[in-house]
């Protein structure tokens, strides 16, 4: 199989009309293309079914409410058996997909391929990076989780679904129940994904509904801890 | 100092905290460490988190467990003494306690046992990735 038929790309949004242009072009920018680019709409009321409609093949569009269920209905379509998950509001930087999939091939015992995000600030956010000492965490590049910049192989995906009681907080979840069970997963010393942070973000709006997930997701890993120890 | 009138809040606004299924569960984003109380502690956390004094929450801890009050008070205290500690919480300033809050269901709680905090550290780059911003400035007016 072609390398690049190997893999699809997914990409949830949700009124996201003012960046998905640059986060799909990013994509068709890569140096190894993926064969479709799926954007899951999860009840978007803005225009940004319409923009991602303008753009045609490779680029498809699909409905499904709730973020966790819209990444779950995602893989159902994909095609390729490498999914590449890419936020509707960041950047992969061209060279995303081909050093991600080179791990691939390096380790074939790979289940997912992470990379590290570097966050960069929407104008309207200029401030915020202004007031944060150099040193703060968020000024340096983190590890992301696999639906911020992860390659993984759709059966793995599949075989751990993500928890949609876990609305926001399900890929930090997902990444947890997947180290429990034996998952391999690598995180590559690479900055491949560019994280914007805007005043829409879920770190900007919604403190409440951040905490009350973090908690629940907590308290899951806290059960299933305690449920396999002797 | 910790007395009987005191009451406690979690420091904000970088620490969450919720019971659920009688289980009080904390998480301090600035430190990355998450904690768990066992169902008494649960229960007392219910209490001192609605603004009841450690004397109120003694009290109603003692009556629900049939205890002695002297031995709750020395527990509650212990507790509060460890939250402080942690810096999960701090002193208040509400003179009264909340309304009395649904406390968890006592079906298939063992025996009374002094509550224990757990304290874990495994996911705090987790917890990195997407906190709410507890550092930053408020945005300006737009």
């Amino acid at each position: 199989m072609a390398r690049s038929s190997r893999i699809s790309c997914l990409v949830p949004v949700y009124n996201g009309e003012r960046y998905i242009a640059e986060a799909l072009d990013s994509l068709l920018a890569q140096t190894l293309l993926p064969r479709e680019i799926i954007v899951v709409d999860d009840g978007s009321t803005d225009g940004t079914a319409e923009i991602v409609r303008g753009y045609g093949p490779p680029v498809f569009c699909l409905h499904q409410e709730n973020a966790a269920a819209a990444r779950n209905r995602g893989l159902q379509e994909v095609q390729g058996d490498l999914v590449a998950y890419l936020d509707a509001d960041d950047i992969a930087v061209p060279e995303r997909i081909e050093r991600q999939m080179a791990r691939f091939e390096i380790r074939p015992e790979l289940d997912a391929s992470l990379a590290y995000v570097e966050n960069f600030w929407d104008d309207d956010l200029r401030h915020e990076m202004e007031g944060l000492d150099s040193d703060n965490p968020w000024r340096k590049p983190l590890p992301g989780t696999v639906t911020q910049a992860g390659l993984a192989r759709r059966g793995v995906l599949t075989s751990i679904p993500f928890d949609p009681e876990i609305p926001i907080c399900h890929d930090q979840d997902w990444y947890v129940r997947a180290t429990e069970c034996g998952t391999v997963i690598e995180v590559l010393p690479e900055i491949l994904v560019k994280r914007r942070m805007h005043r829409n973000s879920l770190s900007h709006s919604g403190r409440d509904a951040v905490e009350q997930d973090m908690l629940l997701w907590v308290k899951k890993a806290l059960d299933r801890r305690r449920s396999v120890e002797p | 100092m910790l007395n009987g009138s005191t009451r406690l809040q979690v420091v904000g606004p970088h620490v969450a905290a919720k019971v659920m299924d009688g289980e009080a569960i904390f998480i301090n984003l600035a430190s990355g460490m998450y904690y768990s109380m066992d169902e008494v502690g649960g229960t007392m956390w219910v209490l001192l988190g609605s603004d009841h004094s450690l004397e109120e929450t003694s009290r109603l801890i003692a009556e629900r467990y049939g205890i002695a009050e002297e031995r709750a008070y020395e527990d509650v205290e212990a507790l509060a003494r460890k939250l402080l500690e942690e810096e999960l919480v701090q002193p208040s300033s509400a003179e009264s306690a909340a309304p009395q809050p649904e406390l968890p269901s006592t079906d298939g709680a063992g025996p009374y046992t002094a509550p224990e905090l757990s304290r874990y550290e495994d996911m705090a780059e987790l917890f990195a990735l997407d906190p709410p911003l507890p550092e930053l400035p408020d945005a300006p007016a737009s």
